[in-house]
């Protein structure tokens, strides 16, 4: 590499600051005369109670970390998540599953879903998520592997529930085995000179400076924030009702589920995430109508759970608009602070680390790449929030204050195109940053009662009756395949499973 | 039946062996044309304990077209999914020897090689995870699978039962006195042989009464009325090998739920048995009175019991061994008479059971049957000598050596059979059964790795699929063995609505 930097300095703190430490050491410091880098820790705000609940695509930033995916899973207490089940998102329609695989199967070319608008017009009382694998299998409990029918039929596929404390243990470790320097301090005072970072000076009295900054300090943006006006964080207040982070845990559940459940009541919602040692509980609540300690009891009743260690935290979505800014750009949450809802955690942790690494400059004059970035970065989050603005703009709590007010929230601008073209034919606009696809934007607003009234008139090329035995058979294919498939518990026996004394009767 | 010499058949003793004799004859060859008799004597007493069997009972049970439900009821009878080994391996350990079957065989080699690989590559599961009966076991569960319909994506149930064995010998006394079978009360005082062949003509009561015979079945215990006392047919003892030579017995109250399963809790000098009845629990202190007093062991057995003692403690001695010809001229022996294994693998009436059927295989039709005995005999060897190297290896294959008892088994020379077995199984985890043998591969599977003695290398046909192919085919297995357990009963339960005996007076 022909780069002029020759040392970078991360400085932020828990999962953001060693996946991003792990990510530039691994790619550019491993060869003699290369980058160095340097990581200032700051000290870290998760709990024992937290946990990241990623999608699957995350899965393969894995890959590119260079990390051992099974290894990883075992040691956080990973489980594998096949969707989310969203409960009393809209009073008393039933629960639906957000599940990561397609519907059905695309007749003559036609959407699979455009087939069951017309069957649903027609009497038809059959959920949509009963045509896919992928739903039925976590509902089932199951864990899904192909045969080779089923892998043309589905791709149903799963994210992940991390013990929040032990995966950043996992990446840290792999980052200094690498040879990360580091150390664990605070920053005292950034000097900027002429819209760049000159050096920084720590508590312990040392400064330091590099060539380029990278910000992995979350919320704060410690860094970011010396560069920056109060403008550059934009927020989207307006759209998340709910102001206040709760996590919690409960004991493990058994036989484990192969999905998580995400349950909206009167002040917010919570989701019940399975670890492989623990419940991981995260709530998102705000406290304008019932008093926290309500709130949480009413929690606790719905979970019919014992709920320990319990933090609240004040939480704020929003996105920077440049999250590079001269020689200091800032990944993760710095950039974009988005909610759990969907299982977006560490999304734009990921989004923005490969975006660095790809447009990781090789002179110290920055502009392109910054533009690039910041463009990119952000186009990311507001496609991410998108799809979770959906789900409370959609909503369907009528007589809870909250949840009524955000219903008349006006959408943001790409997402309020969405509804609309979607409401007329049940068609979804993809953008090229999307991380969901259609068959996700199909799961919510089908789930959350969406249900366009026309369909596409190719539909009608096939008679109802043969549409009718198609859909019955793959019914009945799609049960018996779930029928056959392993649990999860099972899954999850024989990859993390141990017995100690070998045969021990109990 | 004209043109056969044997028209009178004379059982003596009327314990479990005998009546179970006696049904077996009035079934298959019918009282027209055989007349049956039964001398018993009310005076002495049978050795019938709680009996705990192996699922070939069962077999026997149904070619008498015995109702189960009515044949548990009528004995206080509980099932039995297999035996529990406490303290054998090494003090304060269990394993299980499970009925049925271990996982799944695949490619023409037992399923324990696909384990073995699996475990080499670094699986943690325990092989009986992936057997049915011992994850029922271990919920205390139970239920019979025979009549399931569909296809079979649930392994079955393999059970056999623990009853009263003189509650079954008089259930078998009904039912074989009302098929024509004549019992006469009386003790034996002499025996009249035919002066010329020495074979068995006539037997004198006490109360003056005579009995001819054309063949005689000895049943009369340890003793051997006919066969030793008699015919002298000659005992080759064992006790070299299984040097445990007195049982003290005695029945306590049940307490708590009903266990599924016999079991076996190595002490200093032997072993006690646990066996759950109904309406109490057999128990029972099998030792070596070379190693332990009468006194200490019954003391022993007294404080290690689950209930209040129902009885006194009785003791019974006998010599490990076999009768070297157990048919000899017109006169089998049945039961103890024919040898005594210790009950340590629950095959004192699987013994009877089997003789019976060879006896009705080659049954007589002349006084002269050499040719019938010689076969008999040589069959019935084979199946005293393997069963008997199964019982060596809970002895030798140990890690105890806290006492003078255990110092001797485990290190004492072995038959030279048993050696050439552990060799195979050390080196490769193959047990190499001949088809006839009692105890399958994974009966020995389980007892030795049990025991302690785990394969270091496996059949190479399971390393010829990938390790993908391997993780699914067990993950499978483990899941339906999963599911097999979930959907089933408590024992307690199970019994309670099916086969619950009327409640006894003590």
């Amino acid at each position: 590499m022909s780069s002029n930097i020759k040392k970078i300095a991360i400085v932020g703190r828990d999962t953001d600051v060693w996946l991003a430490a792990l990510a530039l050491q691994r790619r550019f410091a491993r060869y003699k005369g290369a980058v160095e880098v340097e990581v200032i820790e700051l000290p870290p705000t998760l709990g024992r109670s937290d946990c990241y609940v990623t999608s699957p695509s995350y899965r393969s930033f894995h890959d590119f970390l260079g990390l051992d995916k099974d290894a990883v899973i075992k040691q956080a207490q990973g489980v594998a998540s096949f969707g989310q089940r969203f409960a009393n998102w809209c009073g008393p329609a039933p629960a639906y599953m957000h599940a990561y695989d397609r519907f059905g199967y695309d007749f003559n070319n036609v959407d699979f879903v455009q087939y069951w608008l017309r069957a649903k017009k027609s009497g038809l009382n059959v959920a949509l998520e009963n045509f896919s694998l992928g739903a039925m299998a976590a509902l089932g409990n199951r864990y899904v592997v192909f045969n080779e029918q089923t892998e043309n039929f589905s791709r149903a596929t799963y994210g992940l529930n991390l013990d929040a404390f032990s995966y950043t243990g996992v990446v840290a470790k792999a980052a200094l085995k690498l040879g990360v320097k580091h150390r664990q301090d605070l920053v005292e005072h950034v000097d900027v000179q002429k819209g760049k970072i000159e050096r920084l000076v720590l508590r312990s009295g040392e400064s330091i400076s590099a060539d380029f900054y990278v910000d992995a300090s979350g919320d704060e943006a410690k860094l970011l924030g010396a560069l920056e006006s109060k403008e550059n964080f934009e927020s989207w207040a307006q759209w998340f009702p709910f102001d206040r982070k709760v996590v919690a845990s409960g004991s493990a559940l058994k036989p484990v589920p192969s999905y998580a459940q995400i349950s909206a009541f009167k002040d917010g919602w919570f989701g019940l995430y399975p670890l492989q040692n623990r419940s991981a509980l995260t709530a998102m609540i705000s406290t304008a109508e019932t008093a926290f300690e309500a709130s949480l009891q009413n929690i606790a009743s719905l979970t019919a759970m014992r709920l320990e260690n319990v933090e609240a935290v004040e939480f704020a979505t929003g996105a920077r608009q440049r999250s590079w800014v001269g020689n200091c750009c800032a990944v993760g949450t710095a950039c974009a602070s988005l909610e759990q809802l969907d299982a977006l955690d560490l999304y734009m942790a990921q989004v923005s680390i490969l975006y660095l690494c790809t447009l990781f400059p090789t002179s110290l004059d920055f502009d392109e790449e910054s533009q690039l970035y910041n463009r990119k970065v952000l186009e990311h989050a507001k496609s991410a929030r998108d799809f979770q603005v959906l789900h409370y703009l959609i909503n369907e709590r009528r007589s809870d204050p909250l949840w009524a007010a955000v219903r008349g929230v006006s959408p943001p601008q790409d997402l309020k195109r969405k509804i609309s073209l979607y409401k007329s034919c049940g068609k979804v606009s993809m953008n090229d940053v999307e991380l969901f696809q259609e068959e996700s934007w199909h799961s919510v607003f089908i789930g959350q009662g969406v249900v366009p009234d026309k369909y596409d008139p190719l539909v009608d090329a096939m008679p109802e009756q043969e549409q009718i035995e198609k859909f019955q058979k793959m019914l009945s294919y799609i049960s018996n395949e779930v029928e056959s498939l392993p649990t999860m518990q099972t899954e999850l026996e024989m990859r993390t499973g141990s017995d100690d004394d070998g045969g021990s009767f109990f | 039946m004209s043109n056969t010499e044997i028209k009178k058949v004379v059982i003596v003793g009327g314990g479990t062996a005998g009546w179970m004799t006696a049904a077996g004859l009035a079934k298959f060859l019918g009282t027209p044309n055989l007349s049956i008799t039964l001398v018993e004597s009310e005076q002495i007493g049978t050795v019938g304990v709680g009996e705990a069997t192996i699922p070939l009972i069962t077999m026997f049970n149904r070619v008498l077209e015995l109702d189960e439900f009515e044949f548990v009821r009528e004995t206080n009878a509980t099932f039995k999914l297999g035996i529990e080994f406490q303290n054998w391996k090494k003090l304060g350990h269990s394993y299980f020897h499970p009925f049925g079957a271990l996982g799944v065989d695949w490619d023409g080699i037992p399923f324990s090689h696909f384990w073995l690989r699996w475990k080499s590559l670094g699986g943690g599961l325990d092989s009986s995870r992936f057997n049915a009966e011992t994850e029922a076991a271990r919920e205390l569960k139970f239920m019979n699978t025979d009549n399931e319909s569909g296809p079979m994506v649930m392994p079955r149930i393999n059970y056999a039962y623990h009853f009263d064995a003189s509650l079954y010998a008089a259930y078998l006394r009904k039912y074989a006195e009302k098929r024509g079978v004549n019992r006469v009360e009386g003790k034996i005082v002499s025996v009249d042989k035919c002066s010329s062949h020495g074979t068995i003509e006539k037997l004198r009561l006490d109360n003056g009464q005579e009995l001819e015979g054309d063949f005689f079945v000895d049943c009369s215990g340890f003793s051997g009325l006919l066969i030793e006392k008699e015919l002298k047919a000659g005992y080759e003892d064992w006790s070299h090998w299984l040097p445990v030579d007195r049982a003290v017995a005695v029945p306590c109250e049940n307490s708590g739920a009903l266990l599924p399963y016999t079991r076996s809790t190595a002490r200093d000098a032997g072993w006690q048995w646990r066996i759950p009845l109904q309406h109490r629990i057999g128990n029972g202190h099998v030792f070596s009175s070379k190693y332990i007093s009468e006194d200490e062991a019954t003391a022993q057995l007294l404080d290690n019991l689950d209930g209040k003692p129902l009885a006194d403690p009785r003791v019974l001695k006998f010599t490990t061994g076999y009768r070297k010809k157990g048919w000899d001229k017109n006169c089998i022996a049945l039961g103890l008479s024919s040898g005594f294994l210790e009950p340590l693998e629950s095959t004192s009436i699987h013994l009877v059971q089997l003789a019976i059927s060879k006896l009705l295989a080659y049954f007589p039709v002349s006084k002269n049957c050499e040719h019938e005995s010689v076969r008999y005999n040589k069959e019935m060897r084979e199946e005293y000598e393997n069963i008997k190297d199964f019982l060596i290896a809970h002895y030798c294959v140990t890690e105890r050596e806290d006492t003078p008892f255990w110092q001797y088994v485990k290190n004492m020379p072995i038959p030279e059979s048993l050696e050439t077995r552990l060799k195979l199984f050390r080196d490769r985890g193959e047990v190499l059964v001949k088809h006839q043998e009692l105890f399958k591969n994974d009966s020995w599977f389980a007892v030795l790795t049990g025991q302690g003695l785990m394969p270091e290398g496996f059949h190479p046909v399971a390393a010829a699929i990938s390790e993908d192919e391997l993780r699914l085919r067990l993950t499978k297995v483990r899941s339906g063995i999963q599911k097999r357990a979930e959907m089933m009963p408590t024992h307690d339960e199970y019994i309670k609505q099916n086969c619950a005996a009327a409640k006894m007076k003590m």
